[in-house]
């Protein structure tokens, strides 16, 4: 498990939330930093926008996230990247330009968004100054071009050590570029006509550009493909439109659904005769069982857990709202007072009482997935303490849990690895090791008689590799059979620090088999209705594939903090 | 309600005026025009006209065309989007008599069609039939406006059912008679949701809608949050000491919110209503931030306060001060 702090969690969803309003796209998120539309990250953004200078001291926040609102909003993203010129240069231009247009255009009502973007477009400028983005004469050009453009949309002046910088090479530039600047400001209100007057000015810096290295060709080249560190910008050209109309045929409607079930039907197992699904705690000799029960509660009693308002909490998460009525026509209860001619009316009949509809149901149903790879094994008491506290506090809420784990039965394959070897060591052969899914608790044993089970997440020979695709999808449909009611709430939470890693499935496959059937089954997760699917303590490499995190704090010794973390960061979630 | 004191017999109370579309809701241009029928008369349960009031064009087509041609017209729209005021202000113009019932879940059966009460005759008691307020006004000239559709309880539904297909009779079980129309009887209904039960979790109380009910609306119209033009020129007729430019800006933050709301990010959303309160509010204080503070931040959990501070200041370019208590 990995360390993902609960205030850089909200701090994101925080973000996130101001991104969505302000945009009025509510499919966007922030994840592991990164802006994410749905499944697909955004990343061609223009650099002063670059979502890891939220976090940077010279930044304004506000400016950064008004800025990426504002692009979304006023701006049609498919049309600019159409027009998208090739040349990392010119696609740069042209992405700034356009930024530089729909942060002008900023409606009157939001006032301080505008000055937000205006100090966020300035702070960068001079960070972009102050780190010598200035020193090499495509920088100075750039940032030239940039404040002249900023200056004659916004109508409003630099500060006066930065025109100092640019007086230079704008008076150098103003006879080119002076009818541009015209055309425009004129047409800020019209991206197609706004795109045109851009491309001419990209491909007449393309120009100045070119002359500039004309004269030694061999610098040019070089310098050219080194421009990215020499600008000291980071810019990654955004997709060509060929490439990303193609992938958005795929997402539409259906379409995707099919794509995604075809390719989860395109994994394999090379043989699946010595896969395991069994409750560990059988496979425990009791006397070991009751030495880790004990340590376990010794452990859980020496936390100090809020038991009564973590209850009330998680119940608030899962409460569908179920409308309490009054059962009315009843022979006994609180008398209704509508009914009371019926004394007189109907003597014999009394039913005029009421009494609330009594019926308590589950709110919803959670499974824990724990992956029992090698590396978790070292946390192993603290996550089963969370684990135990956290079934204990969900069965009070009336929310049923499950936990499972996943991990194999030997290292380096075992047996379909060798029977693999023997057969002649055919090509992309599949899934090559004993796989294990074990059962620490279902659905139906009550948390106090499943303890020796979950306890059971102690024993440290159940740790080996991991084959995570497989066992989310195993999990997710556990989840949904379970109860008959479909509508409400089901969550699956994997606890898991990182990639799959079976090294003999691996090394027959290629390094991204098991990791593609591990996101596959994550978007399937996505696709599902009233799931949602939650990840804890994911390591960098696969965080931004969640949509929902938990925050794991790898250094503190206290699950109940997590526990309390989690009840804020469980809220619903988005669409 | 048998016994109400009224000026006008709504019994033998009809249409005598025929408007058209386009001269009296000049709002309805772009749409065919064709004739209302009005009142001449004010009765007393005319609603008052709200001149500063703008109506939606297509939900006023929508809305006349039922008073035109007798249709069953449901008015779908988030809340806070003037639905029922809307069907109002129309029936004040036409001088038609609304009357409104908000079918939460309390209503029951018997307060629909009528109940046996107790009463004294010549010093002696004897129970009496007492019509419910849907035999009542189904006999009377009268736009009956059910509110809440979609919070009220199944058997309910039922009762209404049987109004909502056109010239049809109500039968009541209790007293062996059979109930006519009345030919300007009117009937329309708003909800939150489209029959489609507790959407997303936002409505609380709704339930689904038999099928077989929605099929019976002739007509379902969608109401949403009014442009930010319109607004602000309601706005603006209400609290006529705002400024346009703060009119812009508290309409940018009511938007704001109403995002944030679909997005699931906060659980409350600011109408035209609280605008206006707001505005109202910033008469008396003379303090925009506390006006906002009393008609909107304090309905706000907690939680999602600091998110509301962020609004703020996008609009305002102010830092909104938060209470901690």
């Amino acid at each position: 498990m990995q360390t993902e702090s609960h205030d850089e969690v909200e701090l994101q969803n925080r973000y996130g939330a101001i991104v969505r309003s302000l945009s009025g796209d509510t499919h966007l998120q922030i994840r592991d930093w990164q802006l994410f539309h749905k499944s697909a990250a955004l990343n061609a953004l223009a650099p002063h926008l670059n979502l890891e200078y939220l976090q940077a001291s010279w930044a304004d926040p506000r400016g950064v996230l008004d800025g990426v609102a504002m692009r979304l909003r006023y701006s049609d993203y498919e049309l600019h990247l159409s027009q998208s010129p090739n040349g990392l240069i010119e696609s740069l231009v042209f992405e700034v330009l356009e930024q530089i247009r729909v942060e002008s255009i900023c409606p009157a009502g939001l006032k301080g968004s505008k000055q937000n973007v205006e100090n966020q477009f300035i702070a960068w400028l001079q960070e972009f100054m102050a780190n010598g983005g200035v020193e090499g004469s495509i920088g100075l050009l750039l940032l030239s071009i940039f404040s002249t453009v900023w200056v004659k949309l916004n109508q409003r002046p630099l500060p006066q050590l930065m025109q100092d910088v640019i007086e230079a090479t704008r008076a150098g530039l103003a006879a080119a570029l002076g009818p541009h600047l015209v055309k425009l400001k004129e047409s800020q209100f019209d991206q197609a006509s706004y795109a045109k007057t851009a491309l001419e000015i990209t491909s007449l810096i393309g120009s100045l550009i070119d002359a500039e290295y004309q004269n030694i060709p061999s610098i040019r080249t070089k310098q050219k493909n080194i421009s990215n560190t020499f600008l000291k910008i980071e810019w990654v050209q955004p997709p060509s439109p060929s490439t990303h109309s193609e992938k958005q045929q795929n997402h539409s409607a259906q379409d995707s659904k099919k794509v995604l079930e075809q390719s989860l039907g395109q994994y394999k197992v090379f043989n699946s005769a010595y896969d395991i699904e069994i409750e560990v705690k059988k496979s425990i000799r009791p006397a070991q069982l009751a030495i880790y029960q004990q340590e376990l509660s010794e452990e859980i009693a020496k936390l100090n857990i809020p038991w009564g308002k973590l209850t009330k909490s998680y119940q608030h998460i899962f409460n569908t709202k179920t409308f309490k009525r009054w059962e009315t026509t009843q022979t006994e209860g609180l008398l209704d007072r509508r009914y009371l001619t019926r004394i007189a009316t109907a003597p014999l009949d009394p039913i005029l009482y009421k009494h609330p509809a009594k019926k308590i149901e589950p709110l919803g149903s959670v499974t824990l997935l724990i992956d029992c790879s090698g590396s978790m094994k070292d946390q192993r008491l603290k996550i089963a303490t969370c684990v135990d506290s956290l079934v204990r506090i969900l069965e009070q809420a009336h929310i049923q849990t499950e936990v499972l784990g996943y991990s194999t039965s030997t290292w380096q394959g075992g047996r379909p690895f060798k029977e693999w070897r023997r057969g002649g060591q055919i090509p992309h052969p599949g899934r090559l090791n004993e796989r294990a899914h074990w059962i620490f608790k279902d659905f139906h044993t009550h948390w106090r008689k499943a303890r020796p089970g979950i306890a059971a997440l102690l024993r440290p020979e159940i740790y080996a590799e991991s084959i995570d695709g497989e066992a989310v999808l195993w999990a997710a449909q556990r989840l949904q059979n379970e109860g008959n009611n479909q509508s409400t709430p089901r969550k699956l939470i994997l606890f898991s620090d990182g990639c799959p890693m079976d090294r003999a499935t691996i090394e027959a496959n290629g390094e991204h088999f098991l990791k593609n059937h591990l996101l596959q089954a994550i978007e399937w997760c996505e696709q599902q209705k009233n799931f949602e699917l939650w990840g804890c303590g994911i390591g960098e490499e696969l965080r931004a594939f969640f949509s929902h995190r938990l925050s794991w704090d790898q250094e503190s010794e206290d699950p109940s903090e997590s526990l309390i973390n989690w009840t804020k960061e469980l809220k619903p979630a988005i669409s | 309600m048998a016994t109400s004191s009224q000026s006008i017999d709504l019994l033998n109370f009809q249409p005598d005026l025929m408007v058209s579309l386009h001269s009296a809701f000049p709002e309805c241009k772009g749409f065919a025009d064709f004739q209302i029928p009005a009142f001449s008369q004010k009765s007393d349960l005319v609603p008052p006209v709200d001149p500063s009031y703008q109506l939606n064009p297509q939900a006023s087509v929508a809305i006349l065309a039922g008073f035109a041609f007798n249709r069953r017209v449901l008015i779908q729209g988030l809340h806070g989007t003037g639905k029922s005021t809307h069907l109002e202000q129309i029936a004040a113009r036409l001088n038609w008599p609304c009357l409104r019932i908000n079918l939460d879940g309390q209503i029951t059966r018997m307060d629909l069609i009528g109940k046996e009460i107790i009463t004294l005759e010549d010093g002696k008691q004897i129970t009496q039939f007492q019509e419910g307020l849907i035999p009542w006004s189904l006999q009377r000239s009268i736009a009956l406006i059910l509110d809440e559709y979609d919070a009220g309880q199944a058997d309910v539904m039922f009762v209404i059912q049987r109004m909502l297909e056109r010239e049809g009779r109500l039968t009541l079980l209790d007293q062996n008679r059979v109930i006519e129309p009345n030919p300007a009887f009117r009937i329309f209904a708003t909800s939150n949701t489209v029959g489609l039960g507790n959407w997303n979790g936002l409505y609380q109380g709704t339930q689904l809608l038999n099928h077989g009910q929605m099929d019976r609306w002739d007509i379902v119209a969608a109401l949403n949050y009014l442009e930010p033009a319109e607004e602000e020129k309601i706005l603006l007729a209400k609290v006529s000491e705002l400024s346009p430019d703060t009119a812009k800006q508290m309409i940018a933050l009511a938007n704001l919110t109403r995002k944030g709301f679909e997005a699931g990010d906060i659980s409350t959303l600011m109408s035209t209503r609280t605008l206006i309160t707001w505005g109202e509010n910033w008469r008396i204080f003379k303090d925009l931030q506390l006006g906002f503070t009393l008609a909107f931040l304090n309905k706000c959990e907690s939680e999602e306060k600091p998110l509301v501070a962020e609004y703020y200041q996008r609009c305002f370019a102010t830092e909104l001060v938060i209470n901690k208590n």
